[in-house]
């Protein structure tokens, strides 16, 4: 019987059989792990997107799904449950783990920065940590953007950086990008950018967040984006 | 091994909600040592079908259309209680406190399950306001990230018509022991805390 033990943060969890649950779990040293967690269904305040556990995990073959024993290390959807931003930013981050991170391949720090995003939650400038952790997981997917000067396509009259292209995610200066203006992405001032505001943001990241996820569209994602619409971006 | 018709039977019994393929199997082999058992009931699941109807302005089940909450006139009209399913309608009513109208959602949000706003009733609960009866409404959902997810999008929704909108309180059930709350629901005990 392999058995595991690691640290992880609840991507989402379902119904399974008589009382039991099927729980996702982003580990620290794993990656996403999933597991059937027997009494779940009397542990369903403990199996909500965010929460931060310890488990251990039990199997007696890699291929079976295997047992999950979680222990609630911090309730994280509890400290956040009456501020709907930040509750459907919960939701959403584990939609779009469970669809984006491969069984089994772990991201120790991409783990590390959800970590720090789900434990800081409750305070400031929450909208911009979730943008940078969207840039974060692009990264750690293979299809990270290359927005610094360094990488970026420069001219020789060192127009500012204006764009980023569609294609290869590097960002392009004023000039060079241009003539390709229609088809071009326009680089948020958050990233290094001249202007642009948290919707540029997320259009940006959003369009490669859906090649990461073969053209997958997320509902939760633009639920949460017309809640951030409606209030300015503004913590909630 | 098994006859066609029992395992079709259990296979059937499966499909009900918090039933596995073991207590299917369980159930099925009860019912065919007992016949008068199987007899009661087909007979109760027929009768069922055939009288049992679902309301079509508040989506409870009864023997009517409306249904007799629907047209109870001693409840106060001006207050909907929103809950997700017909089992949630029947805890309310056992508890006796609420004395208003109800509105059954037919479910919560959930991306991951494909229930997006139009599989829910929620036309419907918009309609009902919008009659001008109804002073506030009451989210009766689950305390889980769906359950105030669902909550806090009818509340955009009904914010337009200017009716007063409500969540169920969170926090310590009955009988609980500080000492032995996670800090999640201390924290909603603590931030819905009432004076005395």
């Amino acid at each position: 019987m392999a058995e595991r033990a690691d640290e992880g943060i609840v991507l989402r969890s379902w119904p399974n059989g008589e009382g039991h649950a099927i729980v996702s779990v982003f580990s620290a040293h794993h990656g996403r792990v999933q597991g059937l967690v027997k009494g779940g269904d009397k542990k369903k305040a403990l199996l909500q997107p965010g929460n931060l556990v310890t488990f251990v995990h039990r199997r007696r073959l890699d291929s079976q799904l295997g047992t999950l024993s979680p222990d609630l290390e911090k309730d994280i959807c509890g400290l956040v449950f009456y501020s709907p931003a930040r509750l459907h930013m919960l939701r959403y981050v584990g939609e779009l783990l469970y669809y984006a991170l491969p069984e089994e391949q772990p991201y120790p720090r991409f783990f590390d920065t959800l970590r720090r995003f789900v434990t800081e939650l409750n305070g400031a400038k929450t909208w911009q940590r979730l943008a940078f952790l969207e840039l974060d997981l692009l990264g750690a997917l293979g299809f990270g953007l290359a927005l610094t000067p360094e990488e970026a396509v420069t001219d020789a009259h060192g127009s500012p950086l204006y764009y980023v292209s569609p294609k290869t995610g590097r960002a392009v200066s004023r000039e060079m990008g241009m003539p390709y203006h229609d088809k071009m992405l326009l680089l948020p001032k958050l990233f290094g950018g001249v202007e642009g505001g948290f919707l540029d943001v997320f259009k940006l990241t959003g369009h490669f967040l859906r090649v990461a996820l073969a053209e997958r569209d997320l509902p939760s994602r633009k639920t949460l984006l017309e809640l951030g619409t409606k209030s300015d971006f503004t913590d909630a | 091994m098994i006859p066609a018709p029992l395992e079709h039977l259990m296979k059937q019994l499966s499909r009900l909600p918090g039933l596995g393929p073991r207590s299917a199997r369980r159930a099925a082999l009860h019912l065919m040592v007992s016949p008068s058992a199987m007899g009661n009931l087909a007979h109760a699941m027929e009768e069922v079908a055939r009288q049992v109807t679902t309301c079509t302005t508040c989506g409870n089940v009864d023997l009517t259309d409306p249904c007799n909450i629907c047209t109870d006139a001693k409840r106060d009209g001006s207050l909907l209680c929103v809950v997700e399913g017909v089992s949630d309608l029947w805890a309310m009513e056992r508890s006796g406190a609420f004395n208003g109208r109800y509105h059954v959602l037919g479910g919560l949000l959930s991306a991951l399950e494909g229930v997006g706003p139009d599989d829910l009733r929620l036309g419907q609960l918009l309609a009902r306001v919008e009659g001008g009866v109804v002073s506030e409404v009451i989210l009766a959902l689950s305390a889980s990230v769906e359950g105030q997810t669902t909550g806090h999008f009818i509340a955009e929704k009904l914010k337009p018509h200017g009716v007063k909108v409500s969540m169920l309180a969170k926090g310590m059930p009955m009988g609980a022991d500080v000492d032995y709350m996670d800090e999640g629901t201390l924290n909603l005990a603590l931030t819905g805390r009432m004076a005395v």
